[in-house]
């Protein structure tokens, strides 16, 4: 499933670039319940309760910075399990500063298996993009005001 | 002098069932109905992913979760060679991996807790992590040079399983060419799920003595314990499989499961009886599945409308192992019955099989190894060919059908029908449903502009597996048995090697011991299902119940009859040899108002000496191999209304007239071939799981899997004739699958029939509206 959005921060870029650099609160900005941890600098770690539909449940995440170029692009891995289902997730950020802010153009890849995928195909894209959305919403917020 | 006992409930009566008693009050005793103290329950972690190596499992947080006793995986399994097991077609198929997972939903690890609630938070507690490896879903595409091999375990360099032919391949080349018509039709018959209202599970207990006793979802019960043995290493008289009541088997309760083994390997480890029983996601991503058919078939014939010669390539996906249940024979089953109620001269068959990252396919979905997939291709060409020869489908089929005189007939193919009459089933059908009316209002409707259709299916079915020199399964030859004893008060208990899943064997065998013995079936009960009272058979499956354990059950009478005959004499003060079976009861010959019931030589039998060298009592054994397997047929005629702006089918009215032989209960065969027809109804329309492209089964649930409810489903009119079989005790051929394999080529024929201005040939099933849709805008924009 591809996924793709844009957003501006008002923020410069290296800002911005920290801030998803750093796991924590990059993963802070989940609306679910969660809970991460870095493991070392290019990785990390941690656990999201959340589901599709009546599909609920705790998904185990590791996650991997496959490539930074400071300042303008981040790609990240995210592999989870829970649920009996999996996730794997290949998200590229590429940042552009002008006048002040940051614009953010993001898209990736989402696989899914297991039950997730089987039962929530329906409602599965609509879920993603709905959580996705959010997730940069809050990180906006968080780097504006911090 | 006694009168004899009416014999209430013999063959052809149409009484209500007798196991209905307690269906209908709630007191069925099913697996999950069985509630042992000190009971443990299991709970299994599925796989995410299609194809992937699991690189660890770590047990740790889910032994934490309070209740979790045990957690086991392949590696404890492997320990004790219990991580693999057989197929019943001699493949291997994983219980828990050790290795690799080769499909969404396979059994990684099993927990056990005290109660299910724990136990699926243990699951929910176990880590697992799996490195993804490349997914295979098409079976073309897994026979492509390069492809990854999937059972490398197996020593495997490719994913081709077997190939398997029948048929003269150079004579059918050479009749093709010489047809003065010849057509050819690709269809694709998708992989279906049997989705019995009850789930497959288990209860195992081992006792204090170290027997194993364990209550099973199974059609086979017997073939189970053996297999059981084999695999275990446990003496066979130590174990004990129970199959109570079952809430449908449709052939999806035949094979074994890993569920099952780790049920056992838990029981046997913990010392407790544990008990597992599937979910809803679980039974429709795991259990094996039916079908899964890719065809190609070629079909040659005279310009004036005579078949000539049939060929069929076929490409066979069996998921990552081939577990189907066929007889060792026969790997693509009794497929080649493909040639259907015609004489073709020649015809050739040919079927390859393909590992996939799927769950295990090939097993039956309520039809007789493959008899589906064989009479949906030939009806399905028939009906094509009468097309493309400007023919009337009814007068074409009149016009080649196998006639009765020719009976018995042996096929291009290789069997011997035993016997038919295929155009009277035909007439019979178009007489039912007003055939020249309808064809009148469709080319009225036509002129309209409307969209209306009428198909038809003359379909031969071959059940009754099997004669022992040709029929086995995993080696064991596929008669069945029955034991009978008649109690000194003339009640009878009777054992059989079968296992009913709601079919109604309680009555229908009392129904024909009934008959034999001139005991009324009130004062006959029947049991099946445990391996420690029942004598041994090969279980329900593929309709060979009644051509089976049927027959066991009216031979194990005539042996009673031959010993009760010698007590009657005695009793008669005559020679046995001036005695007659005649009206239910022993006469003297001639004599007719000196005579003896059964009930009353039973009494004797127990309560007397015994004639001179005849021991006492009154009981026989038998177990029956059949000559030659039962060929029921039948004509199915549907007529539809398509919605040419959404194209949306409606079938407006279905006649099946059916011939099983001699019939035992007439309301039980309307009540199969009711179910039956549902369940051709439900692939021709709606059911079908389908994968994506990294092995995500698509259907893991009813929102997704369709099966008819009584909305969707159409009013069925039946009709029956009755041509007995000649080999048969009693002249049945069986009766639980013929609706299931005729309903679905009927269907779409007749929508293919409303489609025929269109130029459309195929549509694949299920026909969706979108499908129909799509075929009807796809022609108008050419």
């Amino acid at each position: 499933m591809h996924i793709e959005g844009d957003f501006r921060v008002r923020a410069a870029a290296s800002r911005v670039y920290a801030f998803f650099l750093d796991p924590v609160a990059f993963t802070d900005c989940l609306d679910d319940p969660h809970e991460f941890h870095a493991i070392d600098a290019d990785h990390f770690e941690g656990t999201v309760t959340t589901g599709v539909a009546f599909i609920r449940g705790t998904f185990r995440v590791r996650g991997s910075y496959l490539a930074k170029t400071p300042t303008t692009a981040v790609r990240v891995r995210l592999q989870g399990a829970g649920l009996g289902s999996g996730v794997d997730a290949d998200l590229e950020l590429a940042l552009s500063e002008a006048a002040g802010e940051t614009a953010l153009h993001w898209q990736g890849e989402v696989h899914l298996s297991g039950p997730v995928a089987t039962l929530g195909e329906r409602m599965v894209r609509g879920t993603v993009d709905k959580k996705a959305a959010s997730l940069f919403e809050n990180a906006r917020r968080k780097i504006e005001s911090g | 002098m006694a009168q004899p006992e009416t014999v209430h409930g013999g063959i052809g009566q149409s009484i209500l069932r007798k196991e209905d008693a307690r269906f209908i009050r709630g007191k069925g005793n099913y697996v999950d109905d069985v509630d042992l103290p000190g009971m443990l329950f299991l709970d299994l972690v599925r796989s995410p992913y299609a194809h992937a190596k699991v690189t660890s499992i770590r047990k740790e947080k889910a032994l934490a979760v309070p209740g979790v006793l045990a957690v086991i995986t392949g590696a404890d399994l492997a320990a004790a060679k219990l991580a693999w097991m057989p197929t019943l077609m001699s493949d291997t198929q994983m219980v828990l991996p050790t290795d690799e997972v080769m499909f969404q939903g396979q059994e990684v690890a099993g927990v056990v807790a005290t109660d299910r609630y724990a136990a699926a938070d243990g699951v929910a507690a176990v880590e697992v992590d799996y490195d993804p490896l490349p997914v295979i879903v098409d079976p073309f595409k897994a026979l492509e040079p390069g492809a990854p091999v999937l059972r490398t375990d197996k020593g495997k360099k490719d994913n081709h399983i077997w190939h398997w032919e029948v048929g003269d391949k150079a004579a059918t080349e050479k009749a093709l060419k010489e047809s003065a018509v010849v057509i050819k039709e690709r269809f694709y018959i998708p992989r279906i799920h049997v989705s019995s209202i009850e789930t497959c599970g288990c209860v195992a207990q081992v006792d204090a003595m170290g027997k194993l006793t364990v209550w099973m979802t199974t059609q086979a019960p017997h073939a189970i314990r053996t297999v059981f043995a084999l695999v275990s290493g446990l003496p066979e008289n130590q174990i004990r499989i129970i199959s109570p009541d079952i809430g449908g088997g449709f052939g999806g309760k035949v094979p074994v499961y890993p569920g099952y083994v780790i049920a056992v390997v838990a029981a046997l480890t913990t010392g407790q009886p544990v008990k597992w029983v599937e979910d809803r996601t679980g039974n429709l991503t795991s259990d094996s599945f039916a079908r899964d058919y890719h065809i190609e078939a070629e079909m040659g014939a005279t310009k004036d409308g005579k078949l000539t010669a049939l060929r069929v390539k076929t490409l066979a996906d069996h998921g990552y192992t081939d577990a189907a249940a066929n007889p060792s024979k026969f790997p693509a089953g009794l497929f080649h019955i493909i040639t259907g109620s015609y004489p073709f001269a020649t015809a050739f068959v040919e079927v390859d099989a393909a590992y996939t990252n799927k769950p295990p396919g090939g097993i039956a979905y309520r039809c007789s190894f493959r008899v589906t997939e064989a009479a949906y291709t030939i009806e399905r060409m028939v009906e094509n060919m009468a097309h493309h020869l400007k023919m009337d489908p009814a007068e074409f089929r009149l016009k080649n059908f196998i006639p009765p005189e020719a009976f018995p007939f042996n096929s291009a193919l290789g069997w011997t029908y035993d016997s038919g009459n295929y155009a009277g089933a035909l007439k019979k059908a178009m007489a039912m449903i007003g055939y020249d009316d309808l064809r009148k209002e469709q080319a009225e409707k036509r002129r309209k502009g409307e969209l209306m259709g009428i198909g038809i299916s003359s379909f031969t079915e071959i059940v009754g597996a099997g004669p022992a020199k040709q029929f086995d399964i995993l080696g064991i030859k596929m008669f069945d048995s029955a034991e009978v004893r008649i109690h000194p008060t003339g009640k009878v208990l009777a054992r059989l090697g079968t296992k009913s899943q709601g079919q109604g064997h309680e009555t229908t065998y009392a129904q024909i011991l009934a008959e034999e013995l001139g005991i009324s079936s009130d004062n006959i009960s029947i049991e099946e299902g445990d391996t420690d009272t029942a004598p041994y058979g090969l279980g329900t499956y593929a309709s060979r119940s009644t051509p089976t354990s049927g027959a066991a059950a009216a031979m194990a009478a005539r042996k009673i009859r031959a010993k009760a005959a010698k007590i009657a004499a005695q009793m008669l003060e005559v020679s046995p040899d001036d005695v007659e079976w005649k009206d239910h009861k022993f006469q003297v010959k001639g004599v007719p108002e000196k005579s003896k019931t059964m009930a009353e030589v039973a009494f004797a039998a127990y309560t007397t000496n015994p004639p001179e060298g005849q021991e006492s009592g009154l009981e026989a054994v038998d177990y029956y191999n059949p000559p030659n397997l039962t060929f029921p047929f039948g004509s199915y005629i549907c007529a539809v209304d398509i919605d040419k702006e959404t194209g949306q089918v409606k079938v407006r009215r279905f006649v099946a007239v059916d011939d099983c032989g001699v019939i035992i209960n007439p309301t039980i065969v309307d009540g199969q071939i009711h179910g039956g027809l549902t369940m051709g109804f439900a692939p021709a329309m709606m059911e079908e799981i389908p994968y994506d492209a990294e092995g995500n089964n698509r259907a893991g649930s009813f929102l997704e899997y369709l099966l008819p409810t009584a909305v969707e489903t159409p009013k069925w009119e039946t009709g029956k004739t009755t041509t007995p079989s000649p080999h048969h005790p009693f002249g049945a051929k069986g009766v639980g699958e013929s609706a299931t394999v005729g309903a679905p080529a009927a269907i779409v024929n007749a929508v293919l029939d409303a489609l025929e201005p269109y130029g459309v040939t195929n549509i694949d099933i299920p026909l969706s509206a979108h499908k129909v849709w799509k075929a009807i805008h796809s022609k108008d924009a050419a």
